[in-house]
Parts: C-alpha cells; sequence; structure tokens
C-alpha cells in the first residue's frame, strides 16, 4: 500500500546575511496511513523546520514531499490552502495557540469558512461534534481561551485541527508543555482518535518516552539530518548509533535507584 | 489614577477642539475687526485675553487661528497613519522583498532632514499649508513605519498567529483578525506623539512667517506676533505661547497614559536581580531549617485561599521536590517563601523563615532587600527570563555590583566566575552575547548564575529544566546537585516531573488542591506512597506503560482555588473515597517517615487496588 505521506531526501536551507544554515538535510521517511511517525531530536535538530516543509509554511530547497501520491513539493498557494484541510497542526502552548480575543466557536469555525460554505447552522454542528471527540461540549463554544485549563485549551486545539477532518495531523511538541495526568489524558485521546478515525500523525516531540509510546515508527533527528530511523521498538531497545543511545540514557526514569544507577552512564 | 491621567488631558484636548470648531458662534468679534482705538489691551470683560497691535480680539483669533494650525496638524496626522500602518504592517507581515523594500525606503527618508524639506516644499508651493503637512506626515510616517513593523513582527511569531496560519486562513484575514488588534496600542502611542510634534512644527512655521500668511490668524503668526509685542504687552505671548504649549501637552499626556495602559506588566520581579540592593543581616536563630515554611496560608483578595496550612523545612545540603498538578499552589507556595506574591495575592498567616529570622514579618522593601541574599531564584524559561537588549555580562554586572565597593575589575572577575561555577565552556563569549544568541541551556545556566551571584543559602527553581532538552536537563541537573553538595546550598525544586524527583531530590513535598498532601524521602515515595493522589500522579507516569495503551490517568480535574470540598479534597477523584472521608477536613498524620493527609493510608498500603 502507498503511503499517505512520503518524504524524500528533503533538504531546507535558509539564507543569511553571509551564510547558509541548513536546516534539514535529506530527510526521508514514510507515514502510512493509520500510523504514528514519531520525529525525536533536540531543539535545533530541525523538526519544526520539517513540519513546517511538510505543512507547505517553509520554502523546500530540494526533495520531495508526496501526499496521497501527489507531489505536493511545490504546490501552488491555492492547492496549498486546499491542502491545509488535509494537513492540520496542533502546537506545543495551549496558551498561545488560541487566539485569547476570540471564543472557542469562533476559532473552531475558521477552518470551516476556509475550506467550505457551509452554513452557519451546519459549521455551528460541525463544532459542535468535534468539541465533544475531544471530551468537550457544545456549550464551551461561547467561552474564550482563558476561561480553561491547560489540558482543555489543547483539547480544543485539537478541536481544531479535527474540524477540517484531515488525514494528518501534524502534533509538534503537543503534550510537552502538559502536566503529567494532562498529558496521560491527551495521548489516550489522540490514540483514541487515531483508533477511530484512522488517522495518520506526525508526532513531534523531544522526549523520546511520549514517542515510544505513541509511535509506530520513529525517525531520530540531529542537526538537521536523520541519525537512524526505523520501528520504534528497534530504536527504543537497540539502538544503532550513539547519538540515539546518549538520548536514551538521558532520558529519566521514575525511580529514584534505578535513576542513580543510570546517572553514571551519561556521558 | 491612570483613568484620570488620561481623562484630565483628553477632556482638555476635546475642550480646544469643540471652541476652535465652533469658533463662528463662539467668537465674541470677528477675527479680522480692528479698533484702532483700543490697541493692546489687557484683558477685559469685552476682550478676555486682551487685544493686539491693531485692536484686534485675540481670544477670537486664538478661537480662528486653531482651524488653520489643528487642521494642518490633523492632516500632517492622517497622512501619518494612513501611510505608516498599512507600510509598517506589511514589511511586518511580509519578510522579504517588500520587508526590504519598504524598510530602505524609511531609513532613506530618515535620513533627509524633515526641516529642509519642509522649506523647499513651502518654496515650491507658495506657502501652500496644506502640501506642507502632507509632506511633514509623509516625513513623519517613517517612525510609524518602524514600529508597527517591529510591533508585527513580534506579534507575527505568536504561536497564536503561526496557527492560524496553519488553518490556511488568508493574510488578510489574519493581519485584520489576529494582528492588528494586538499592534493597536504602539499605534495610538505613536499617532499621539506625532499629532504634539505636528502642531508644534504647525506653529513653528506659522512663528517664522512660513505658510498662512497675515492677517489670517494661525496660531503660529500669533505666537510671532505676540514675540514683537512683549514689550508693551506681556500677556500676549503668555496667552498664544500658553494655548500652543497646553494643546502639545495634553496631546503628549495623553499619548503616555495610553502607553502606560498597553505596556505589559512584567510577571514575577526576578528576586536574583534586585534594584541596587545594600546588603542586609537578618537576625538568626537555631532553627529546624534554613528555610522553614510554619502554616502559610495565601489567599487572593483578602478572601479566596489559594494555599492552606503549608508547613515544610530545607535543611542546608538538602535538594527538597515541590510536586503536584498546575494549579495546586506550588508556584504560590515558592513565591511566598521567596516573599514574592503577584498583587492582590498576600500571606494571610503562617512564618516564612530563613535561617530563623522571620522574613515574612519584614517590611516588603526590607524583604527585597533581602532577596538575592538568601535566597536566588531561577526561572523555568531561562532566555524570555533574560533581558534581550542587555548583554549576559551587563545582566550579570548588575547584580554583582550590588555589593559595594567592588571595582570594575572586580566586578568583572566576579561575573566570569560566576559562569565558570555554573560550568559555561567558554567565558568571554557567553559574557559578551546577548540572550538570543546562547543556547536555552547556556541561558538557564546563566539564570543560575545570577541566582548565585549574591550568594544565597537558598536556591527556589520553578522548572528549571522544562523548557530544556533531555541531555541539557541532565547537565543542569547535575550542576544543581553539586552546587548543593559544594555549597550547602538547600534548594526547593518545582517540579511536576517524577524523573527529575528520582534523580535529584532526598525528599518530596507533594501538594494538591493548595495542601500539603504527603512529604516523604523518595525512596518510600516512589516504593510505597503515603497518599492516594501520590500513587494516582505516580501511575499516571508514561514511563515504564506499553506502547499505545491507554494510560491510567486521574479523573477530573484540580478543583479551582477555594472551590475545594470541607473533607477530603482529593476526594471526587480518589479511588479509595469514602464516607469517612468527607465528614470532616483531613488532618496530616505521621507516617513511618514522613506524613500524609489521607484517612485510609492504612488501606492503601494494604490493597494494591486500582
Ligand atoms: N527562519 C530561520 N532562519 C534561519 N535559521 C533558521 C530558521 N528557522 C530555523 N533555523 C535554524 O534551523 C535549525 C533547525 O531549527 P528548528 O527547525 O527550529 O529545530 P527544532 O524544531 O528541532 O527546534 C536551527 O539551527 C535553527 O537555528
Ligand atoms: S482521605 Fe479518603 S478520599 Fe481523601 S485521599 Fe484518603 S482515601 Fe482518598
Ligand atoms: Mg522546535
Amino acid at each position: 500500500m502507498n503511503p499517505l505521506l512520503r518524504v524524500h531526501e528533503l533538504g531546507v536551507r535558509f539564507h543569511m546575511r553571509r551564510s547558509e544554515v541548513v536546516a534539514v538535510d535529506g530527510v526521508s521517511f514514510e507515514a502510512r496511513k493509520g500510523e504514528t511517525v514519531g520525529i525525536v531530536g533536540e531543539s535545533g535538530s530541525g523538526k519544526t523546520t520539517l513540519t513546517g516543509a511538510v505543512l507547505g509554511r517553509v520554502p523546500i530547497s530540494c526533495g520531495q514531499v508526496v501526499f496521497r501520491g501527489e507531489d505536493v513539493t511545490h504546490a501552488t498557494p491555492r492547492r496549498r490552502r486546499e491542502l491545509t484541510a488535509e494537513l492540520q497542526p496542533v502546537y506545543q502552548d495551549p496558551f498561545s495557540s488560541l487566539n485569547p480575543a476570540r471564543t472557542i466557536g469562533q476559532t473552531l469555525e475558521e477552518p470551516l469558512l476556509v475550506h467550505t460554505r457551509l452554513p452557519a447552522g451546519r459549521r455551528r454542528t460541525r463544532v459542535e461534534a468535534a468539541l465533544e471527540q475531544v471530551g468537550l461540549s457544545g456549550r464551551d463554544l461561547d467561552r474564550l481561551p482563558r476561561e480553561f485549563s491547560g489540558g482543555q485549551r489543547q483539547r480544543i486545539a485539537i478541536a481544531r485541527a479535527l474540524v477540517a477532518e484531515p488525514s494528518l495531523i501534524v502534533l509538534d511538541e503537543a503534550v510537552s508543555a502538559l502536566d503529567l495526568s494532562v498529558q496521560a489524558q491527551i495521548l489516550n485521546l489522540l490514540l483514541r482518535l487515531q483508533a477511530d478515525l484512522g488517522l495518520t500523525y506526525l508526532f513531534i516531540s523531544h522526549d523520546l518516552d511520549v514517542i515510544r509510546h505513541v509511535s509506530h515508527t520513529t525517525v531520530v533527528m540531529r542537526r538537521g539530518q536523520v541519525v537512524e530511523a526505523g520501528p520504534t521498538a528497534e530504536i527504543v531497545t537497540c539502538p544503532a548509533s550513539e547519538y540515539t543511545r546518549r538520548l536514551l540514557d538521558s532520558t529519566l526514569v521514575p525511580d529514584p535507584e534505578l535513576q542513580a544507577a543510570r546517572r553514571g552512564r551519561v556521558i | 489614577m491612570r483613568r484620570l491621567e488620561l481623562l484630565i488631558p483628553a477632556a482638555v484636548l476635546t475642550l480646544v477642539v469643540l471652541a476652535v470648531l465652533f469658533a463662528p458662534l463662539l467668537a465674541p468679534h470677528q477675527p479680522l475687526e480692528q479698533n484702532l482705538d483700543d490697541v493692546l489691551g489687557s484683558p477685559s470683560a469685552q476682550h478676555w485675553f486682551g487685544t493686539d497691535s491693531l485692536g484686534r480680539d485675540i481670544l477670537s483669533r486664538i478661537l480662528y487661528g486653531g482651524r488653520v494650525s489643528l487642521s494642518g496638524a490633523a492632516i500632517a496626522l492622517a497622512v501619518f497613519v494612513a501611510l505608516g500602518v498599512p507600510l509598517g504592517l506589511w514589511a511586518g507581515f511580509t519578510s522579504g522583498p517588500a520587508d526590504r523594500t519598504i524598510t530602505w525606503l524609511a531609513d532613506l527618508l530618515l535620513a533627509l532632514p524633515t526641516v529642509i524639506i519642509l522649506l523647499v516644499v513651502l518654496a515650491v508651493f507658495k506657502d501652500n499649508e496644506v502640501v506642507t503637512m502632507v509632506a511633514l506626515g509623509v516625513t513623519g510616517s517613517t517612525s510609524m513605519i518602524r514600529v508597527v513593523r517591529g510591533a508585527t513582527k513580534a506579534v507575527r511569531g505568536q504561536v497564536f498567529v503561526v496557527s492560524a496560519e496553519g488553518a490556511g486562513l488568508n493574510q488578510w484575514h489574519i493581519l485584520r483578525r489576529h494582528v492588528l488588534p494586538h499592534v493597536r496600542g504602539p499605534i495610538t502611542v505613536q499617532a499621539t506623539f506625532f499629532a504634539a510634534t505636528a502642531v508644534l512644527v504647525e506653529t513653528s512655521l506659522g512663528f517664522l512667517g512660513l505658510g498662512v500668511q497675515a492677517p489670517r490668524p494661525t496660531w503660529g503668526n500669533l505666537v510671532g506676533e505676540s514675540i514683537q509685542q512683549i514689550q508693551p504687552a506681556p500677556w500676549f505671548l503668555l496667552i498664544t505661547g500658553g494655548v500652543v504649549a497646553l494643546v502639545a501637552l495634553c496631546v503628549g499626556l495623553v499619548g503616555d497614559a495610553i502607553r502606560d495602559m498597553t505596556a505589559t506588566e512584567p510577571d514575577l520581579p526576578s528576586p536574583s536581580r534586585p534594584a541596587r540592593a545594600r546588603p542586609g543581616t537578618a537576625s538568626t536563630s537555631p532553627s529546624s531549617g534554613v528555610l522553614a515554611l510554619e502554616n502559610v496560608t495565601v489567599c487572593h483578595g483578602g478572601v479566596t485561599p489559594l494555599v492552606t496550612d503549608v508547613s515544610f523545612a530545607l535543611r542546608a545540603g538538602e535538594v527538597v521536590g515541590l510536586v503536584g498538578e498546575s494549579g495546586c499552589g506550588k508556584s504560590m507556595t515558592a513565591r511566598a517563601a521567596l516573599g514574592l506574591l503577584p498583587d492582590g495575592v498576600e500571606l494571610v498567616s503562617g512564618v516564612v523563615r530563613v535561617d530563623g529570622a522571620d522574613v515574612a514579618a519584614l517590611s516588603s522593601a526590607a524583604r527585597r532587600r533581602l532577596l538575592g541574599r538568601l535566597i536566588g531564584y531561577v526561572p523555568q524559561d531561562p532566555v524570555p527570563s533574560l533581558d534581550p537588549s542587555f548583554t549576559v555580562g551587563s545582566q550579570l554586572a548588575e547584580v554583582v555590583a550590588t555589593e559595594p565597593g567592588l571595582s570594575r575589575a572586580e566586578v568583572r572577575e566576579r561575573c566570569a566566575d560566576l559562569l565558570r561555577r555554573v560550568r559555561v565552556p567558554d567565558v568571554p563569549r557567553v559574557l559578551a552575547s546577548y540572550p538570543h544568541q546562547i543556547s536555552g541551556g547556556m541561558a538557564q545556566r546563566v539564570n543560575i548564575a545570577l541566582a548565585m551571584a549574591l550568594r544565597p543559602r537558598i536556591l527556589i527553581a520553578d522548572e528549571p529544566t522544562t523548557a530544556l532538552d533531555v541531555t541539557v536537563q541532565a547537565e543542569i541537573l547535575d550542576l544543581l546537585r553539586t552546587l548543593a553538595a559544594e555549597q550547602d546550598l538547600a534548594v526547593l525544586l518545582v517540579t511536576h516531573d517524577w524523573g527529575v524527583v528520582a534523580d535529584l531530590c532526598e525528599r518530596a513535598v507533594v501538594m494538591y488542591a493548595g495542601e500539603v498532601v504527603e512529604i516523604s524521602p523518595v525512596a518510600t515515595l516512589f516504593a510505597r506512597p503515603s497518599h492516594p493522589y501520590t500513587r494516582a500522579l505516580l501511575r499516571a507516569d508514561l514511563r515504564g506503560s506499553t506502547p499505545f495503551s491507554q494510560l491510567p490517568t486521574i479523573p477530573g480535574v484540580v478543583p479551582a482555588a477555594g472551590a475545594w470540598a470541607y473533607g477530603c479534597r482529593f476526594a471526587d477523584r480518589c479511588v479509595l473515597a469514602a464516607d469517612e472521608c468527607r465528614a470532616a477536613p483531613v488532618p496530616l498524620r505521621s507516617t513511618p517517615d514522613g506524613v500524609a493527609r489521607c484517612v485510609r493510608s492504612d488501606e492503601l498500603q494494604k490493597a494494591e487496588v486500582r
């Protein structure tokens, strides 16, 4: 079966005054429908730039992005806008990714205004349905973001992505700012939505533990390049690269004795 | 207070503008009506502001003159806004050729002297007031372009704008709905300041005999005339100059008031950087710990409790974790310990002891002086916590220099030494860097250096590694561990990461709904938690989970401050809850090596129920 998304030898360069920054360098991976590709790496490793390129928000210097068999590397702006219905992002910060001055209903309606010609009543039904899918209720439509907790706001951000009925959601550090118990709730929600709706996720995180929990395949990035990629279970149990091993060793375990023993291993 | 600062000048301006607007109705005389029998008459019932050298009524001339001067200023202002705002928005929003072209043009315009441009325009267009004011608006618009461009760029970087773009919204929509509302403040401020300038420039031109010519009055030529009559009629200048000055002043005050109202308040004043503090000495008395909170209760607005009856102590050299979900009162407790509660929040009862001295009892000024010397504070977001417009070196020096009697060389050496102690590898480079030029991990080292600058006994760190990469987190945790051990520093570490607790802390204080629910040594806490909340929170940790499985969560949410149950505050979410839990407030009880606030601790230990 063809993958839903194929990224092939992708390169992104930024031209600065005198120098050139290679933010993404020859990155390839595939995302199959209904599965999750985890992209893990430290800050500056090019994760955000990579997702920007996939979403068409960052100009691609070389390589290809193929979505549903269509080469969208240099899609026209009009085609791009159509594609945004299929490719939806969810960002890290549930506090600033929602416009504080607009009600939840207004925010969630925006994708529908752009991508559809639904009448107001039908838009409202869709928005309410999306809110219910993420465990909120239609009663929340007229409230402002500040009236919600961090976890609820992230649910709203996920609902906003769902409204357009996308096939692929790019989650850029989507659970990184959340409390443990809330993180668990959001991860449960994402896994459930994936099972119910057959969603494909591109899951960006600096947290290898989160990636291990949600990803079928994992891409480890460093300085714009892929360090290693493969089935998640293999990568977290027997990493091929020294760098991945170091990442694994740096993760903390919630067990004082084990953690004390591990501490010495990190260089 | 703030409202008056806006209302008074705004009211004065409105009166002046209305008077000028209705000059034909209000003016007691015709502006050109001469009376050579009554020249340079002093203010009287007939002529409130006196008469000029041709016996014309000065009040009437000022009212009519204002029509020329104020409409001139209004034209300049209109051009200034109409040109500056769209160009600024455009440049700020579309980085690229448009931005470069607009910035280049603005720079070019800025380089040309305004006065010369205006003189040339006046000469070419034969004193045409409208054209001159348009020219003034055009030359002035460079400042509006720059400000709007900068503000737009800043807003554009905000994640909510980025997400709006991600939703496929068109740029016009984003500009109008998401960007414009956030740059309205700077635009208004810029416009008012320019309006004041425009009034002054218009009058200066009239004063120089340029622009609209006598006998038609303008404020400028009135001031010009009055200066010639300063000997026989000093009030003439006082009145004409006074009106112009009053209007310019009021416009400026309105601008100031708006700027103050739209300026954002800093979130948490960093106690590690007290304003030019003098060294203070806390009276010390022997006590259990270097930092001790005793029955601390913190309320908002005097009524809503945020934190109740919190007690715990830190020994020198000990690292204690303060754990719990968001909204449980961890940061408020840390702030209470720092003596830096936000506005409207106060310590209503309890004691905070540093080295045995009750610091909560000190006046806020005295406490602020002690902060930084006794307690250092490490923030969560390393980069935004540093001031972007100063180098690391100057920010460190600012704090170090609060210690009196240090020469500049000594200050510099002390700064370098601080950075070496937090294991910054390339000290000279980092000292000379601006915050945005260093990595997050490096910035956090700088924050720790700042917190350590005045050699405090205690370090309070609020989620210090949450924003960092794992490998960097490991380094920062190592650094904190070393500082605690080598310098006998007591560290209170606010965190929601059990991994951090396991790695660094000896004991943990678990908070729920504004109160301490458990204090235990970490070994006990992880192996046999004494409170159901601790256990539930430990289980929600995905480390050790089966991939793709639904994780155990805690049902419900943390109750809002003050909306706590009468009995056990955790009862609504607790799997072990029983009637006895809800009957009465649950006190803290001793456990073998700590305390826990649960009536069914024993059941918890016995039954491994879910
Ligand atoms: N607009 C830009 N201009 C120049 N360099 C950039 C830009 N965006 C990102 N970079 C650089 O690209 C690299 C990768 O950054 P990024 O994609 O943000 O990584 P991550 O998401 O993993 O933090 C970094 O070196 C960063 O400095
Ligand atoms: S007192 Fe009762 S409700 Fe509260 S934590 Fe203990 S068992 Fe649960
Ligand atoms: Mg990133």
